[in-house]
């Protein structure tokens, strides 16, 4: 589905993604975890057309996504409140992000009501734009917009991080359900190791730009992450790096 | 000495308070610039009453009865605190947004639009963020006064002449593409990244801000047709203008528009405001001002004026029905740049 290939992305004569080569195969679902700055996010603007890297290329579907138009057809993604409209309120937003994949508003509301308990009541119906929401309740409307578009390919930027507890386990209900019984393939980043573990069956660890673990989730993977990222603090205490 | 200190307190507070009340609603702005306009004009031109018979009679009896000079004084004071209390009742800005809060924000269709498709849609959302976001509705505000610079022009004998009136109606029918339009993509800064990995195509980004530009315009151009008073040639002037427009402006505009790198918040005012404000916007106005005299007043030196009205006209509808082949210009001007504005615009 998704082939990186030499990607090299330089900010100021400091590489912040150096990838030589890496393939997502379709039905993957993978997590992508690393401290701040190790360059998660920018590797998804790459992979998004949004960012030029300074070499290399990322094909989707064996089409390089830079110059063509056809991955945004199966793609989607929500990184930050930057893909939101948010002076629409949220059911403005999925009307028109219905209405670009030709979906009628009936098509929209059906597929609304069945996102109902993820939705919790504080979205829609609530007389509200979008930037009067709070940000988990944003990232909510980013997720669902998503969902909307039955995508092949579902991409998320630390979907776990404003959103509560209860909602978190929805979300990863749905992502399993996505990736399980409808062959989605997600690439998911996120700081909350517990989850992502969960969720993904392929991790893929980032350390200043390079992937520097590539492993198939089983039992042990979460201990080996968590040793990873506690180096030098007492292990017995079970430090979640959070945040 | 007292007294006209008096006024000069008077007058910097009536105009920190409506300076205050035209950030939260742009009317207030209009609505004091009218009474200004108002007053001067019905002095000087319609002699309705004299300001300086005013001023006589209230300076001449203030040799009579010093008593007076406290007048000012007072009115100065008087509307200090209307600003103090203005200020003690604002003073929590978590009060004023949720006042806000509670009005319900129900979505809006614009049933008109939906005949154009998707590109009908993203025209709904830029009307939507022009009425729901303080700085694009003033700057249509703006351009619903500058309707009156007919009035100012037309009405005066010196400033009659036909070169004034093709600036004077490139104005009222352009006003919104120069100001509204100077400014763009970066209206939709904080949206941008959505809009580019959406299934919305480029062109028909672009198509959508052709499409508002004439709805707009048209909208401008109807409210100006009273000025067939001044004659018929007033109005054919207008629709020569309106085409130009619509035709040259527009797409220039846009030109422009994909070296607009600059963020901009929408949520601040319009009044006095810098943001998303660079060379850019002084270069682009220029050739928006010269371009129609450039064609038109060679014509005009060489007293053949109405030719030069035709040419305008005619490159005007050339524009109009060649909009395919300037899109794809455009869009393929755009994909060079892309990475740059969506950096620009990331930027906070």
């Amino acid at each position: 589905m998704i082939e990186i290939k030499n990607l090299k992305k330089v900010y100021n004569g400091a590489v912040v993604v150096n990838i030589p080569s890496v393939e997502i195969k379709k039905g993957e679902s993978v997590g992508l975890v690393g401290n701040n700055g190790a360059g998660k996010t920018t590797l998804f603007r790459v992979m998004l057309d949004l960012i030029r890297p300074e070499a290399g290329q990322v094909l989707s579907n064996g089409e390089s996504v830079a110059g063509h138009e056809n991955w945004k057809n199966y793609t989607a993604s929500y990184l930050d409140e930057g893909f939101l409209i948010d002076y629409l309120t949220p059911e403005e937003y999925f009307y028109f992000i219905g209405g670009l994949h030709q979906q009628s508003r009936a098509h929209v509301d059906d597929f609304l009501a069945g996102l109902t308990d993820f939705f919790k009541g504080e979205i829609l119906k609530k007389g509200k734009y979008i930037r009067d929401l709070s940000k988990g309740n944003q990232c909510k409307v980013g997720v669902a917009s998503c969902l909307l578009q039955n995508p092949e390919l579902l991409m998320l930027d630390e979907p776990f991080a404003n959103i509560d507890p209860s909602t978190q386990f929805r979300l990863k209900s749905i992502l399993k359900d996505l990736n399980k019984n409808k062959g989605v393939t997600t690439l998911i980043s996120s700081h909350d190791l517990n989850h992502i573990t969960d969720v993904c069956d392929r991790i893929l660890l980032m350390e200043k730009g390079v992937i520097i673990k590539d492993i198939a989730t089983s039992s042990s993977t979460l201990n080996e992450l968590e040793e990873y990222f506690g180096v030098g603090q007492i292990v017995s205490a079970k430090t979640r790096i959070d945040e | 000495m007292v007294s006209i200190t008096g006024l000069t307190v008077f007058n910097n507070y009536l105009a920190l308070y409506i300076k205050r009340k035209a950030n939260i609603n742009g009317w207030v702005f209009l609505i004091a610039a009218a009474v200004i306009i108002l007053i001067g004009v019905s002095d000087f031109l319609w002699h309705f009453f004299s300001i300086r018979n005013f001023s006589y009679l209230f300076f001449g009896n203030l040799i009579k009865h010093p008593a007076l000079a406290l007048v000012p004084v007072l009115l100065g004071a008087v509307m200090y605190y209307l600003n103090f209390l203005y200020l003690k009742d604002n003073l929590y800005l978590e009060e004023l947004g949720s006042r806000k809060d509670t009005k319900y924000k129900s979505s809006t269709e614009y049933p008109f639009l939906s005949r154009f498709g998707s590109v009908g849609d993203l025209v709904a959302n830029e009307f939507k963020l022009i009425f729901r976001n303080k700085r694009p509705r003033s700057a249509l505000i703006m351009g619903l006064f500058f309707m009156f610079y007919g009035l100012i022009f037309y009405t005066n004998p010196n400033m009659n002449g036909e070169g004034y009136k093709v600036f004077v109606s490139m104005f009222m029918t352009g006003i919104f593409i120069i100001n509204y339009g100077q400014f763009m993509y970066a209206w939709q800064a904080s949206h941008f990244d959505g809009l580019l990995v959406s299934k919305v195509k480029f062109a028909e980004f672009l198509k959508a801000k052709y499409l508002l530009f004439t709805i707009v315009s048209t909208f401008f151009l109807l409210l100006t047709t009273p000025y067939v008073y001044f004659g018929w040639k007033t109005l054919v002037i207008e629709i020569i203008m309106y085409l130009w427009n619509i035709g040259v402006n527009t797409t220039m505009v846009l030109f422009f528009a994909n070296r607009n790198y600059k963020r901009m918040d929408l949520s601040k005012a319009a009044a006095f405001n810098w943001e998303g404000m660079s060379g850019n916007q002084w270069i682009l106005s220029f050739p928006l001002l010269i371009a129609p005299f450039i064609i038109y007043v060679p014509f005009a030196i060489f007293h053949q004026a109405n030719t030069g009205l035709a040419i305008l006209g005619i490159v005007g509808l050339v524009c109009t029905f060649t909009r395919g082949f300037w899109i794809k210009k455009l869009e393929a001007d755009f994909y060079t740049k892309r990475y740059t504005i969506a950096e620009g615009f990331r930027n906070k």
